[in-house]
């Protein structure tokens, strides 16, 4: 386990530096860059561009530029913000706790709600419990994310006079205004991501009950309650928590719909905002950031393949 | 106290209302000169009454009777309503006696955070809004009731008096009360007239990204002592009050803030409000200056100041009362909708006083030639381009100058300006055959996402009006970073550019942005061209100099004629631009600048 564990690490250090350098030299190719968003807003001539893009150190050629910021990045320093000169460590910290807090909170609505539709759905398969809960899974695949919260939020003022508090507070220092600013949004992003789990965990779930095993433990006398709870619940919840490892990235990529719709001021917002503004050190570090929350989801991900299954061994 | 000014809408709804009572007025007027004649129709009626039975004239008794008493319940009802109207008027007089009540946080938004709190570091209308919070300036825009959002007047701020010994000069002496906040590097001291000289300093005012309003008049600016500040321009400067009251500033900041770009992500205040706390991406919130030499301004206890980019969520924060009001940004429709929403709120359209239209290479063929840039100025249809925005009837067409009121003189009520404008394929066909074109293009059209989908319709209208005339166009859509860098300066030649600008105050400000030859914010590819133009180049300079309001006014008019027959430019429309306020703030005197302080400080919430 502790030499898979190293062999995963390793990798994932690997992946990040080829993420980081495939960013910095993406954004490069772009039409554009910091300097010329400086210079429409300040109205620059060519000369003050040129001494801009000197003082930035946009002139060095890419591998200098980037072994600047990967020597500066090893030591836990992203730099900072090339237009607004601020510490991208410090921005990305108060950000990264909006999108993860949404993210987190809209994967566990989301497990609240796949959970009993799609046991519900595999249980009393093609009749009307099972129509209801495809249908609501359908509906929840087929419908856009940012339609919805826009709705939720122009209806709910118009028809309520109410829509979430502004801005954000952490859940640490003030939670209940907290919990009013995120439930909202965390809701409908878990009535979305739900869609796909609750779909997954009844393929999976009639998948299990039609195994002979399972007809056994049944002619055996165990209750239906307890076949569930113990075998076919704990066997297909592998295709499902793998469905949540893969969401993750998605979840972190659609926040931004939702941070911008509820105004919420997340990671989403800010990697937007970078690349608009051809903010190379601000898109870097945000995915890096985003690249290693995916690789750690997915790894623990791996790791509980070997709790729920103990027939499975990570690293043999 | 301060009376709601009336939208063009809002007047419109008045003159039904006063319709509707003009006709009750005039109904009862009648009956006070029927008198005669309807006495002697009573006494016709007397003797037909005579002639009735006795049973119609009980009836008659009773319906008198009932009518009387309605008629004394009318009246008590009105002498209630006297009454409610009397004591309304007399809380009204009572708190304008005392002054509008202090407290209460004001709450509006802004699509997104300053890239700083500097405006000589990073410039941009989105630094201003908080500048204007905290720093001073000698001058800003009046906020007198009645006057249009558009409508730019100085008046004093930080300066108490202003003398002008000669055309060329102009001495101001501050307010004595004026102080800088107290936190270090300051620590409360008095806002000094070295302060407002270091803001025109030497290379420092050289390096402001909005100098080019200033600077080419400005021969010197001296302290003569702590609070007398003198400058000397070059030439008279006729909008020179104005500009220094300009939302773009420079704003009076205290030097030692400059000190490791502190001044980048902190403001140490002498304005309205305080800095208190900035949560990037989230908000900025200002709490009140018991110091501020305008005291009792300003009303608010607090103000915040949301960053909110999307229109829905703007909507449904104003509807929830998360926003007291809102500027710019919010589409005609979503305005109606809100209005019905929370009625009482105050609410204007104006016209946007941004620069926009098509801007053709001047110096690529066959576009060097001033009958094809006016063929394609008749070829544009101004008012379906409108419409695609929903603004046809709140919207105006631009002449070389936006909407400008007592500037700006509308194509479509004169003739001689209005020949360059009105949708008129015929003439723009006319005008290409005697350039000697038959059919032109395929050119690029460049146009943008930055401004929003409804842009990019627009720029179709126009690709479709062109089209009927010859011009072949393909349109070229760009995201804002290469628009700005690009189409937006006239940086890109061998195109044809369509963009918006930036937004002016004054006239002069208007026309050299985008007609001196080298400026840096002209959208028109090879503009050095128009150095050539001497007429041009003397009436720009003339109506700077000129003190004369009407004399001003008549080269103004001369300018606007002048460019629309040399179309360096195709200018188009503007559009409406919307600002609303819930009913429970007061004092609501919108400004429409990027920097709405003296709306700010003026607001109140009601007791």
């Amino acid at each position: 386990m502790r030499g898979y564990l190293v062999r995963r690490l390793l990798l994932a250090a690997a992946t990040l530096l080829g993420i980081s350098m495939l960013v910095a030299g993406m954004m490069r190719t772009l039409p554009g860059d910091v300097v010329d968003v400086l210079a429409a807003e300040a109205f620059y001539d060519d000369r003050e561009k040129d001494r801009l893009r000197e003082e930035l150190g946009l002139e060095d050629t890419f591998f200098v530029y980037y072994g600047k910021w990967l020597g500066d990045a090893l030591q836990g320093d992203f730099g900072e913000s090339l237009r607004t000169k601020r510490s991208v460590g410090g921005d990305l910290g108060h950000r990264l706790d909006v999108t993860m807090e949404l993210a987190i909170l809209g994967l566990i609505i989301a497990t609240c709600i796949s959970l009993p539709l799609g046991i519900v759905a595999a249980l009393r398969r093609s009749q009307w419990p099972d129509y209801v809960a495809r249908s609501i899974a359908v509906f929840a695949l087929a419908i856009p994310g940012f339609w919805l919260a826009t709705l939720a939020v122009v209806f709910g003022a118009k028809w309520f006079s109410w829509s979430p508090p502004l801005g954000y507070q952490p859940i640490w220092e003030a939670p209940f205004t907290n919990l009013q600013q995120m439930w909202l949004p965390a809701l409908l992003f878990g009535l979305i991501l739900a869609g796909v789990q609750t779909r997954i965990l009844r393929t999976a779930l009639l998948d299990v009950l039609r195994q002979d095993y399972m007809l056994t433990a049944r002619a055996k006398g165990l209750s239906r309650l307890v076949l569930l709870r113990r075998h076919a619940l704990r066997n297909s919840m592998i295709p499902f928590v793998t469905v949540i490892g893969v969401q993750f990235p998605v979840v972190l990529g659609g926040a931004v719909v939702f941070e911008l719709i509820f105004a919420l001021p997340g990671l989403g917002a800010y990697l937007l905002d970078g690349i608009a503004n051809r903010d190379y050190v601000v898109v870097q570090a945000v995915n890096v950031w985003i690249a290693g929350a995916v690789i750690i989801t997915n790894l623990l991900v791996d790791v509980s393949y070997g709790l729920l299954d103990p027939c499975i061994r990570v690293g043999a | 106290m301060r009376t709601r000014r009336l939208s063009r809408r809002a007047v419109l709804r008045s003159a039904a209302t006063a319709g509707v009572g003009a006709a009750g007025l005039a109904l009862v007027g009648c009956g006070d000169d029927d008198d005669d004649s309807q006495s002697s129709a009573a006494e016709q009626q007397d003797q037909q009454d005579q002639s009735q039975s006795a049973a119609p004239q009980q009836q008659q008794d009773q319906t008198a009777a009932q009518a009387a008493d309605q008629a004394d319940q009318q009246d008590q009802a009105a002498q209630q309503q006297d009454g409610a109207q009397q004591q309304a008027a007399t809380a009204q007089a009572q708190q304008a006696a005392d002054g509008p009540p202090i407290g209460g946080e004001l709450r509006i938004s802004d699509t997104s955070d300053p890239a700083s709190f500097d405006g000589f570091l990073t410039f941009g209308y989105k630094a201003f809004l908080h500048n204007h919070q905290c720093y001073p300036m000698l001058t800003q825009f009046s906020n007198e009731p009645g006057q249009s959002s558009i409508d730019f007047q100085p008046e004093l701020w930080l300066a108490d008096s202003v003398e002008q010994p000669d055309d060329a000069t102009y001495v101001f002496v501050i307010k004595d009360n004026a102080v800088w906040e107290d936190r270090a590097p300051v620590n409360g001291r008095k806002v000094t007239a070295e302060d407002v000289a270091f803001s025109f300093d030497g290379d420092r005012y050289a390096g402001y990204p909005n100098r080019g309003a200033i600077l080419p008049s400005l021969g010197g600016v001296e302290a003569s002592d702590d609070r007398t500040v003198r400058f000397d321009l070059t030439a008279p400067l006729a909008p020179f009050l104005l500009y220094l009251g300009h939302h773009a500033g420079p704003y009076v900041m205290p030097p030692e803030l400059l000190e490791d770009e502190m001044s980048r992500q902190t403001m140490i205040s002498a304005g309205p409000f305080l800095l208190d706390e900035y949560e990037p991406g989230s908000r900025v919130v200002y709490k009140r200056n018991p110091n501020y030499f305008n005291a009792p301004k300003p009303y608010a206890d607090s103000l915040v100041i949301n960053f909110i980019g999307d229109n829905s969520a703007i909507a449904a924060a104003y509807l929830s009362g998360q926003l007291n009001t809102s500027w710019f940004g919010v589409a005609p429709p979503i305005v109606e909708e809100l209005e019905n929403g929370i009625p009482g709120s105050t609410w204007e359209f104006e016209p946007s006083l941004v620069i926009g239209g098509v801007f053709p290479d001047i110096g690529m063929e066959p576009f060097t030639d001033p009958r094809v840039r006016q063929a394609m100025s008749s070829a544009i249809d101004r008012d379906s381009i409108l419409a695609v925005g929903g603004a046809l009837e709140t919207g105006k067409w631009s002449t070389a100058l936006p909407p400008m009121p007592g500037w700006w003189v509308d194509p479509k009520e004169d003739d001689a300006l209005g020949e360059y404008y009105r949708y008129n394929p015929e003439r723009a066909m006319q005008l290409l055959d005697a350039a000697g074109i038959d059919g032109l293009g395929p050119v690029p059209l460049h146009t943008t996402t930055a401004y929003g989908p409804i842009f990019a319709e627009q720029s179709q209208v126009v690709q479709a009006n062109l089209l009927d005339v010859g011009i072949e166009v393909e349109l070229v859509v760009n995201e804002p970073t290469v628009h700005y860098s690009t189409i937006f300066n006239g940086s890109t030649t061998g195109v044809i550019g369509h963009t918006l600008s930036v937004a002016s105050i004054e006239p002069d400000e208007a026309l050299r942005n985008v007609f001196i030859p080298d400026s840096p914010r002209s959208p028109i590819p090879n503009g050095e061209l128009m150095a050539s133009d001497a007429r041009m180049a003397e009436l720009l300079n003339m109506q700077r100099i000129e003190s004369d309001v009407e004399a001003r006014k008549k080269q103004i008019y001369d300018l606007q004629l002048h460019i629309a027959e040399q179309m360096y430019s195709v200018p188009w429309v503007n559009a409406a631009v919307s600002q609303i306020a819930r009913p429970e703030i007061s004092g609501v005197q919108f400004i429409q600048t990027f920097a709405p302080a003296p709306s700010l400080e003026d607001m109140w919430f009601n007791a």
